[in-house]
């Protein structure tokens, strides 16, 4: 029940009455013929039970994106239906005018119609529709909420894809740099064709010439068809925020930024979200279904707060990868949690692999570091640079298991794994 | 409005002419509801009232069987609250019933005191000033029954009574106490002053529904009350305003009449209720956890702070220059202190012992060698790559 304005008004009518003639039987009066209409105004709405109501499904979107959440309200009563509808989402979904006045005569439909603008990545659920319908002279409400089931699945950004141009045009560079017969590691043989001038004696292939009228040159091109397997930790490093968002949005955009770079390479791509358990997991998917597989996968990720298992990163790469492959670490370099075993596990798997480490860091230490103007301040700066200098130490003892290590700050870390990668391809390395 | 029609155009009775129609029917409905009531309440029976000592109560501690007697007696019984009806009531051949006149105002009393005719105080407080000084308070008593001990003829008519607490005692030679237990003090005093002849009962409990068929109570209560034609029924109303000639207070008074303070109190509650009502439960946010990523850094600083190692963060401010100047100046981490110290000099062209002193000197112990030191550091550094 929910008493409406139009109510309340009445009642306070009843003033006049009680001053002009101020006795209790006024008083007494007045509320019975105020009580008795709000009866027969309840009586006369359309009860909750009566409204049946559906929603369309939402298809997925990008985070900053805007949709609808639609919603469809119908009569089974025979009488008209006037009511608020509320189509209440979590916080985070960002609706907008959420409250619908409507009227629906008997046996019809309405569809009420919502913004969403979600302000965060994830699964964002719908609370409830509160259905809150009038009697004809609008005094008295029934009210209640029906649980209609709805989901809005908002992927990551992906707001590094604007990297990804530029990296593809090295990549075709590459791959036209190649093509021309340098022969060595990161090349694969392609195929034979006829000696034109201007090409390099030294890829001319006497056994095939032999066989031939023709002078014939053999043609090189990248290798393909390399595994990559990215591991993000979701651990309580991830939970960090550096700027504005946490360091798992900075692991989230270089691994989406990875996928779609080596994926046009040609190379198979392979993705585990892990911290005590495995979060989420993308494998034997290629071609155009793997962005969009990631970033479903990716979506609901969070981060929690707990220590990673190193030791169950090294059983997921064990089980994944039989042939040499990149291992990419997407995790943080910070002293007490590396020492936890990523040292270790990183040098076992760069045994059989290549490894790169790549580790968000946070600018607001960085600053931290000139800043000297108080002696607070400057208690604060050494503590900022001892930090660095056991994170460059540690940096280095990765370095010399023969993995490669990117440190870059939130926004750069995609861009600069996407080279380090390029990086290694181009070397051969992969 | 984010409604789309999907099935049937709308109805009728949504255009304009519709809405007018209802409107109007509205304020029609309520005008003759409030007309209605307000025609009934002003004209309509009167209903009972539920004040104590009301000639019209019905109820036990009302005295509506007393003013029902006198009235079927041929006494017109003139029912007043305030000070300036009963005034415009008295007349010579009448009696005025002041019931508690102790709850009057001074100025009430005082122009109640010169009235003709007889006077029946029903009630003593303490306070009688502008009234009478011939009677006062006097606490306690039991209820009886007592006998009149007297020889004013109504007492002897009603010969006994049955009244309690408060009882009243004489201040003048010419007052008559009786119904009491020794000299002095009594339940009913009676004098004549001036031609005009006083009564005063102790308690106006002795006219109430309740008592008044209790031994002689009935007798003395209508023998006083009975002897005029005309009887004026005086019962205080708290809020009258005789003697205060203040508009503000005139015009907020109406406001403190409880009925009206009831409905006021219905109102605030039905408002509470209407917006207080909310249209569907609150939902909840399930947060990821966030940390600033500086926190262990920060605590790390406050650490150092607190315990005054300023030898240790020299040392890492020290170590952190080296670092940094290591790319520029091409040293690698192994490089010796002769290294690090040959490089800075030709980079800056520092003196080496200076150099020398800065990086590898003494440790700072206090604030200022601290920040001298590291004042001394960044001005070598931004000697080395100048900005």
């Amino acid at each position: 029940m929910a008493l409406t304005g139009r109510a309340v008004g009445l009642l306070a009518l009843g003033i006049v009455p009680v001053l002009l003639v101020p006795r209790w039987v006024t008083v007494a009066t007045w509320a019975v013929l105020w009580a008795g209409g709000l009866t027969v105004d309840a009586a006369r709405a359309v009860p909750v039970r009566a409204v049946q109501v559906r929603r369309a499904p939402i298809p997925a979107l990008r985070h900053g994106q805007r949709t609808e959440s639609h919603l469809q309200v119908f009569n089974t009563a025979s009488r008209v239906l006037r009511a608020v509808v509320r189509d209440a989402w979590q916080p985070s979904a960002g609706t907008g005018p959420n409250r619908h006045r409507l009227r629906v005569p008997p046996e019809e439909l309405r569809r009420v119609r919502t913004e969403l603008h979600p302000w965060r990545r994830g699964e964002i659920h719908a609370a409830g529709v509160t259905v809150r319908s009038f009697g004809p002279f609008g005094l008295l409400a029934r009210q209640d909420t029906v649980e209609v089931p709805g989901m809005l699945r908002v992927l990551p950004e992906f707001s590094s894809r604007r990297h990804l141009p530029s990296r593809l045009a090295r990549l075709r560079e590459m791959d036209g740099r190649t093509a021309v017969h340098v022969r060595g590691q990161g090349t694969e043989f392609d195929s034979l064709r006829e000696y034109v001038i201007g090409d390099d004696v030294r890829a001319i292939d006497w056994r095939a010439s032999a066989r031939r009228a023709d002078v014939v040159v053999r043609t090189w091109r990248p290798e393909r068809d390399r595994r990559v397997l990215i591991v993000l930790d979701t651990s309580r490093l991830a939970a960090a925020r550096l700027g504005p968002a946490p360091r798992l949005e900075a692991g989230i955009e270089a691994a989406l930024l990875l996928s779609a770079l080596a994926t046009r390479a040609g190379d198979r791509v392979d993705l585990v979200a892990v911290d005590r358990t495995v979060r989420a997991r993308v494998r034997g998917v290629q071609g155009a279904a793997l962005m969009s597989t990631m970033a479903r996968a990716l979506a609901p990720v969070e981060a929690e707060l707990v220590e990673p298992d190193w030791a169950l990163v090294a059983r997921e790469v064990r089980e994944r990868l039989s042939q040499r492959a990149l291992v990419v670490f997407l995790t943080a370099l910070e002293p007490g949690a590396v020492e936890s075993g990523l040292i270790s596990v990183a040098a076992t798997v760069g045994r059989d692999h290549q490894v790169m480490l790549a580790s968000a860091e946070d600018p607001e230490e960085h600053r931290m570091r000139r800043q000297r103007g108080s002696t607070a301040e400057l208690f604060d700066a050494a503590a900022a640079e001892r930090a660095e200098l056991e994170r460059a130490a540690l940096a280095e003892r990765l370095i010399r298991t023969g993995a490669r290590v990117v440190r870059r700050g939130p926004q750069e870390l995609a861009p600069a794994v996407a080279d380090s990668y390029l990086a290694l391809k181009a070397a051969g390395q992969l | 409005m984010s409604t789309t029609t999907i099935a049937a155009p709308a109805v009728d009775d949504g255009t304009r002419a519709g809405r007018t129609r209802t409107t109007l029917l509205w304020v029609l409905g309520v005008t003759a509801a409030l007309a209605i009531i307000v025609l009934l309440a002003w004209f309509g029976p009167s209903a009972p009232s539920d004040d104590p000592f009301a000639p019209d109560n019905p109820e036990d501690r009302g005295a509506r069987a007393a003013g029902q007697i006198l009235q079927d007696q041929g006494v017109q019984v003139s029912y007043v609250r305030t000070t300036s009806a009963a005034l415009a009531s008295v007349r010579a051949e009448g009696t005025l019933l002041i019931v508690n006149p102790h709850t009057l105002r001074p100025e009430q009393r005082e122009a109640l005191a010169d009235v003709p005719g007889r006077i029946v105080l029903a009630g003593v407080g303490r306070d009688l000033a502008g009234l009478t000084d011939r009677v006062a308070f006097e606490p306690g008593g039991a209820p009886g029954p007592h006998a009149a001990n007297c020889t004013d003829p109504h007492a002897q008519a009603a010969g006994e009574i049955v009244a309690g607490a408060p009882q009243l005692t004489s201040r003048h030679p010419e007052v008559q106490v009786c119904f009491g237990d020794d000299a002095g003090t009594g339940r009913y005093a009676t004098w004549s002053q001036d031609g005009t002849s006083w009564q005063v009962l102790s308690t106006p409990e002795l006219l109430t529904n309740r008592t008044l068929a209790e031994a002689g109570n009935a007798a003395l209560v209508l023998r006083s009350l009975g002897q005029e034609p005309h009887l004026t029924w005086y019962l205080p109303d708290p809020a009258d305003d005789y003697g205060i000639a203040d508009d503000a207070v005139t015009t907020t008074l109406p406001l403190l009449r409880p009925p009206v303070l009831a409905l006021l109190a219905a109102l605030a509650a039905a408002v509470m209720y209407w917006r207080g009502r909310r249209l569907g439960p609150v939902v909840r946010e399930p947060l990821p956890v966030v940390v600033k990523a500086t926190e262990t850094t920060r605590g790390r600083g406050r650490l150092y702070r607190r315990h005054g190692t300023h030898a240790h963060a020299g040392a890492a401010l020290r170590a952190g220059t080296v670092a940094r100047l290591a790319g520029p100046l091409g040293l690698t981490r192994w490089s010796g202190q002769e290294e690090v110290v040959g490089a800075i000099c030709r980079a800056t062209g520092r003196p080496a012992e200076h150099v020398e002193s800065l990086l590898y000197g003494p440790p700072p112990h206090d604030d200022a060698s601290l920040t001298a030191l590291a004042q001394g550091l960044q001005t070598m550094e931004s000697e080395v790559h100048p900005r």
